[in-house]
């Protein structure tokens, strides 16, 4: 069997609260992601989804606990080495405007992610085209600003950076739900899309159950910065063992 | 980015008139009708008129020349002070912010050294210190700007790190200099703009203030000016009133500058125009 891309082990993050209390954000949590896979991760909010997001790509360091990706520990890079291994790391955030610099326009950030692997600025052009035209923009918004798109169509080009570098594994952290629905439905399945033509794999963050379903192979439910119950999508939607997992369910056929 | 035209138009009016009064400043001294140092008692204590457009104080030197020779001193020695604070407490703001851990912690706590006094009552004592003359009164005035800058520096470091851009701008493989230099820097360059621009009164007021109290220059310089007519207030009011009008109205150039800097690269900020 081949290494997973991402092989996260035993994760435990404590953080001192105001006034010396302790939030033990994440608890042993362990994950796996394989090459072409793509994993969800649901749980209500405040369950440790976005500490799981900074722990993988090393914004925060965990207190213990190992995060294997692409086959080095993460957790012991620095450096120069870091910066390649983030090579191969890309991730979609919930505020598609704010992962844009606002003083630069679409093009120029993109161009940013494109330095490391593209030479030369006509290159680079046409590469940032390319890369606008696959995630279903138009030319003319490289020389927008993020100020000036739509949420969706920061999101659109949120992707296209993130997909510039050729990354294994695409991290979404949030990435559909400060999008309304519509958009929400094709920035999905230009998700989906991407993941089909590239084999990238996804670490998919979301609150949403419903979305999660139809987009993962896998999930993951956590609680309280620990994994109550994880396997096959389905299999955790149609029987799912725990008790958490159900209300979380019951609460999706409520609405 | 930007307000309405309006405040634009206003911008560009007050930049229009900042910039007249710096050139004005510099060829000032050449403009005055007689020497700004020449004493002549036969003439001391004339009223406005005549020779002299602005009277003469106490030993005879005519106003309007001092007040035109002190010009390039006041306004240069404000925005001299403006720029050193400026280059210094960004530079400190970043280091600190950036680092962050133990060297922002002794930075900041020496920052907060600094504005335990008041500002002025510091630029005295560094002034007494440094003894008399302009060049002293400017880095006295610069020991003690610098901290605002630094604190504001460092606060938006701080905040511009933790944006998803920056986080976005890590994964690509950026290294922290070239992060700090192409998003972080840009981004925190406005507030600061707008805080010198705003510093600037305070500048022209402390320099004044310093030669006021003779720690700065003792030649004609607007301050020091208002010092010595002070005594001879009741019999010559004119030797006081008009370097104080002076002070004033440049003054409010510069307030009203920042204010109309700060309403156009800071909107959000617009609201406390008149408060300050």
């Amino acid at each position: 069997m081949t290494e997973p891309v991402l092989d996260v082990r035993n994760v435990t993050k404590t953080f001192r609260e105001r006034g010396g209390r302790r939030l033990r954000a994440l608890d042993g949590v362990s994950l796996t992601v394989s090459a072409g896979e793509c994993v969800g991760v649901v749980g209500e909010s405040g369950c440790g989804k976005s500490t799981l997001a900074r722990v993988i790509t090393r914004l925060i360091l965990p207190d213990s606990g190992s995060v294997r990706f692409c086959g080095t520990e993460m957790t012991e890079l620095r450096g120069g080495k870091l910066r390649s291994a983030y090579r191969n790391m890309k991730m979609i955030f919930q505020e598609p405007r704010s992962s844009f610099d606002p003083r630069l326009n679409i093009g120029t950030s993109i161009r940013e992610a494109l330095r490391p692997v593209v030479r030369g600025k006509k290159e680079q052009d046409e590469q940032i085209a390319r890369l606008l035209l696959s995630v279903g923009l138009e030319e003319r918004f490289a020389d927008a600003y993020p100020g000036q798109m739509s949420g969706g169509e920061c999101q659109r080009a949120a992707i296209a950076r993130a997909i510039a570098q050729r990354p294994k594994l695409l991290i979404c952290d949030e990435a559909t739900s400060a999008l309304d629905v519509s958009v929400q439905a094709q920035v999905v399945e230009l998700l989906d899309q991407i993941r089909r033509e590239t084999g990238i794999s996804f670490l998919f963050i979301s609150h949403d159950l419903a979305l999660v379903s139809s987009f993962c192979d896998r999930v993951y439910v956590l609680c309280g910065g620990r994994v109550a119950e994880h396997g096959a999508t389905l299999r955790v939607i149609r029987e799912p063992r725990e008790e958490y997992t159900k209300r979380l369910i019951g609460s999706v056929l409520t609405m | 980015m930007g307000g309405p035209t309006g405040t634009k138009r206003k911008l560009a009016a007050y930049l229009s008139l900042f910039l007249l009064l710096c050139v004005f400043s510099l060829v000032a001294g050449k403009l005055a009708p007689h020497d700004a140092e020449f004493v002549d008692l036969a003439a001391a204590k004339q009223a406005p008129g005549g020779a002299y457009p602005l009277g003469t104080d106490g030993l005879g030197r005519c106003i309007w020349s001092r007040i035109l020779a002190g010009a390039s001193s006041s306004i240069f020695a404000s925005l001299v002070i403006v720029v050193i604070s400026l280059v210094v407490g960004c530079a400190v703001g970043i280091v600190s912010g950036y680092a962050g851990g133990v060297i922002d912690e002794i930075v900041m706590r020496v920052v907060d050294v600094f504005l335990a006094f008041p500002g002025i009552v510091l630029s005295i004592a560094v002034a007494g210190m440094l003894g008399p003359g302009l060049k002293n009164g400017v880095l006295a005035l610069a020991a003690t700007g610098w901290t605002q800058y630094a604190r504001l520096t460092r606060s938006y470091v701080l905040s511009l790190r933790q944006e998803n851009y920056v986080r976005a701008a890590r994964l690509n493989g950026q290294t922290g200099l070239s992060i700090l230099i192409r998003h972080i820097l840009p981004n925190a360059i406005r507030p600061v703009a707008v805080t010198g621009t705003l510093h600037l009164s305070g500048a022209m007021l402390g320099i004044s203030g310093l030669s006021f109290l003779g720690l700065s220059s003792s030649s004609a310089e607007w301050g020091s000016m208002l010092s010595e007519g002070r005594s001879l207030m009741q019999q010559c009011p004119w030797a006081v009133l008009y370097p104080a009008l002076a002070i004033f109205l440049v003054t409010i150039l510069f307030n009203l500058l920042g204010d109309s800097v700060r309403d156009v690269l800071d909107p959000s900020g617009a609201e406390n125009t008149l408060k300050d």
